[in-house]
């Protein structure tokens, strides 16, 4: 009999306690078996709000980890574009400002180093997406790039190297959506290039990169600007390079928003962006998101849980003669409490596996799908499977108390009589 | 099992000024027993139950019952049987009069103290519903224990085990009670009702809804049980012949106990029964 191999295993003083509880979920359980199709409501009452919570959870740290690169990507570097406000470049760039301006940055008083990027969208009719950001081709010199602290990881091929001319480092979007792989070759604006490299996926932005040369990306934006003036070539800058940013990194110890501050008091025309501010805008972002997310689940689990309360109160008047019973023996409210408790973390438990099973199922299908397009809608963790089913027994246990507290003012003097 | 006389010292410890000399050391030795205050004496028990019409149930009952005496409560419906039972089992509380256990007035007991005095001196038998129908015979016979001190608990397994073979249902420990018949049932609650072996043991109506037959059998269990372990059986009853099992028939009448008539029944000198049948003796030879 598996209860005597049990003492064994079990045997001395956490033995009656251990049989206790299990004695106590065997109950809980037959409890719940009792009224089947009551229990298998408030269950799926309680899954439901689980399957919302989880889903939404998926999607919103899905959107944390997306947002998290940008964070680590942006927040070692002061990001220097043109002053708003001012004149624009072709539609295809943006605002432009010329990269000579990142050796007078670099003379500025605790600036460790500086380079410029140009990006410009892959392609004429990039279509707007809501699912995965538009594919865009990054200029930066490859030497500088290796400097930095926060680097794209590859999955494939290798790095950029000076003096890469016509080469490429794809995204892993761009490796679904073209059918690229290191070796092949792609046109963009007009000018072949190689595939060099294949960065690792990272749900964010580079996902949809071209990692180019910055003079690859120059003789691009002056074929555009070229074209955007009308052919003739001759109008705008004149000789002058233009690129759409300049990474700035402060030497250690700099304050980055003083720095910022001093690099736009010293060049004219220019806007700085300290890390800070674009940490925060991006952190404040995805909290908003977060709370919309799963504030919206929260209230579906709370919906859930009233039917736990709502179902626990008629089975604690259902089952009062039982309680009075047990009163009888030598039951204290406590016991009672615990008892009725138990049940309902059972509740809890059961909705909560069942709603987590189908969320997982539902994320797994769909992540499946769009991962064709080169994104990952839901990203489901340990983390977020334990929090959500640990959240629906604490629910279960919340849901308890007031019924079990019900339960234990019942006086059996009371019920006995009854039938 | 705890012997019934290790149970009595422990009531009466609680109320330590109460107890007197006489309890300690040997309790049923012949010369002893007569001088033992009864095991249960009820006196001038009073209860009304309120209401837009109160109804007074209990109008001065009492009554005395020896140690290891099975009495059977006889009487009209509605005539304060179960009130008075209810009483006794401290799960009501009357307006006035006492309550008794072996000399200690246990309506004075402290309120915390109420569940320790229902676990450990009483057992109670209804008529019916008596089972938590979510846990099986050996789970329901175990129930005293899964609320009993840690200490007792640790034997509880093999107590509620040997209370399932004296009412002969061991074989069906893992059955649930709508698994069971209702004699089957009744004979579970009986064996729950002894497992901490009480001082006493109420029942109310435990063959009320039994068949002629299952009801002997129920009866003829508890008559039997209260021979071998000497514990006392309070046992309200309406049928005549369930109440000639006992050693005396009382019966109440309109909120009071009749007085006896001589001879009625199988009646017996009371005085006599613990003292040719000492309560511990057949304990003794179990363990
Ligand atoms: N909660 C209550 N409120 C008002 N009156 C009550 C209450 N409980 C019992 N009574 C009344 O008290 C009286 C005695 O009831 P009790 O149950 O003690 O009788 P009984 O002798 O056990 O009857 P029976 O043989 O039918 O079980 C009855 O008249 C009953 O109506
Ligand atoms: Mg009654």
């Amino acid at each position: 009999m598996p209860r005597h191999r049990l003492s064994i295993i079990l045997s001395r003083a956490p033995r009656s306690f251990f049989i206790g509880t299990i004695t106590l979920v065997k109950e809980a359980l037959r409890n719940i078996w009792r009224r089947k199709a009551r229990s298998a409501l408030t269950i799926f009452g309680v899954g439901i709000g689980i399957f919302a919570l989880v889903t939404m959870g998926a999607l919103s740290q899905s959107l944390n980890k997306s947002i998290q690169v940008g964070i680590d990507y942006f927040s070692s570097r002061i990001l220097v574009t043109k002053a708003s406000g001012g004149f624009g470049g072709p539609f295809a760039i943006g605002p432009q400002l010329p990269s000579s301006v990142t050796d007078r940055i670099k003379v500025i008083d605790g600036v460790d180093r500086a380079y410029p990027t140009l990006s410009l969208t892959a392609k004429e009719d990039s279509e707007l997406s809501f699912t995965s950001s538009p594919e865009t081709i990054q200029g930066a010199p490859p030497t500088e790039v290796a400097k930095d602290e926060f680097k794209l990881e590859l999955s494939e091929g290798r790095e950029l190297k000076a003096g890469d001319t016509g080469k490429t480092v794809i995204g892993s979007n761009i490796v679904q959506k073209e059918k690229l792989g290191v070796g092949d070759t792609v046109k963009l604006r007009g000018k072949k290039f190689k595939v060099v490299g294949v960065l690792r996926r990272t749900t964010a932005d580079p996902d949809s990169f071209y990692l180019v040369t910055l003079d690859d990306a120059l003789e691009l934006s002056r074929r555009l600007s070229r074209l955007s003036a009308g052919g003739t070539g001759t109008v705008g800058a004149g000789t002058e390079e233009l690129v759409t940013n300049i990474n700035v990194f402060p030497e250690e110890g700099v304050d980055s928003t003083k720095l910022t501050k001093r690099i736009e008091s010293t060049i004219s025309g220019v806007d700085g962006t300290p890390p800070e501010q674009l940490k925060k805008t991006l952190e404040d972002a995805s909290a908003v998101f977060n709370l919309i997310v799963l504030g919206s689940a929260l209230i579906a689990v709370l919906v859930g849980s009233l039917s736990v309360i709502n179902t626990m109160i008629m089975s604690v008047t259902e089952r009062r003669k039982e309680i009075g019973v047990k009163r009888v023996v030598g039951a204290r409210a406590r016991h009672i409490l615990r008892e009725t408790v138990v049940e309902t973390g059972l509740i809890g438990l059961i909705g909560g596996v069942i709603g987590f099973l189908g969320s997982a199922g539902l994320v797994s299908i769909v992540n499946a799908i769009t991962k064709q397009s080169g994104l990952e809608l839901f990203l489901l963790t340990p983390k977020l499977a334990v929090v959500a089913i640990g959240f629906a027994v604490g629910l279960g246990v919340l849901a308890g108390i007031y019924p079990a507290w019900r339960a234990t003012r019942i006086k059996p003097v009371n019920v006995l009589r009854e039938e | 099992m705890m012997a019934l006389g290790k149970r009595l010292r422990r009531t009466l410890r609680r109320r330590p000024k109460k107890s007197d000399g006489r309890m300690k050391g040997k309790l049923f030795t012949k010369q002893d027993v007569k001088d033992l205050p009864p095991m249960v004496e009820v006196t001038g028990l009073h209860r009304t139950y309120e209401g837009a019409e109160p109804v007074r149930v209990l109008k001065g009952t009492s009554l005395k019952v020896e140690r290891g005496e099975m009495v059977a409560l006889m009487g009209p419906s509605g005539s304060g049987k179960t009130t008075l039972l209810n009483v006794i089992g401290l799960l009501d509380t009357p307006d006035s009069g006492t309550v008794k256990f072996a000399g200690v007035d246990v309506t004075e007991l402290k309120r915390r103290k109420v569940p320790l005095f229902r676990q450990n001196e009483v057992g109670m038998i209804f008529q019916q519903k008596n089972l938590i129908q979510s846990l099986t015979a050996f789970e329901n016979v175990y129930l005293p224990f899964r609320y009993a001190r840690g200490a007792r608990r640790k034997q509880g397994r093999e107590q509620a085990r040997e209370a399932l073979r004296l009412v002969g249902m061991l074989e069906r420990e893992n059955h649930l009670p709508n698994q069971l018949s209702g004699g089957e049932q009744q004979r579970v609650a009986v064996a729950r009702a002894l497992v901490l072996s009480p001082a006493v043991v109420l029942a109310d109506e435990p063959t009320g809804e039994l068949d002629r037959k299952t009801s002997d059998q129920v009866v003829d269990l508890i008559r039997e049980l209260n021979k071998q372990t000497g514990q006392t059986f309070i046992i309200v009853t309406h049928d005549r012949s369930v109440a000639e099992r006992a050693d005396r028939i009382l019966t109440m009448d309109d909120g009071k106990v009749v007085p006896e008539k001589g001879g009625s029944g199988r009646k017996r000198p009371t005085a006599k029964r613990p003292a040719t049948k000492p309560g511990n003796q057949p304990r003794k030879r179990k363990a």
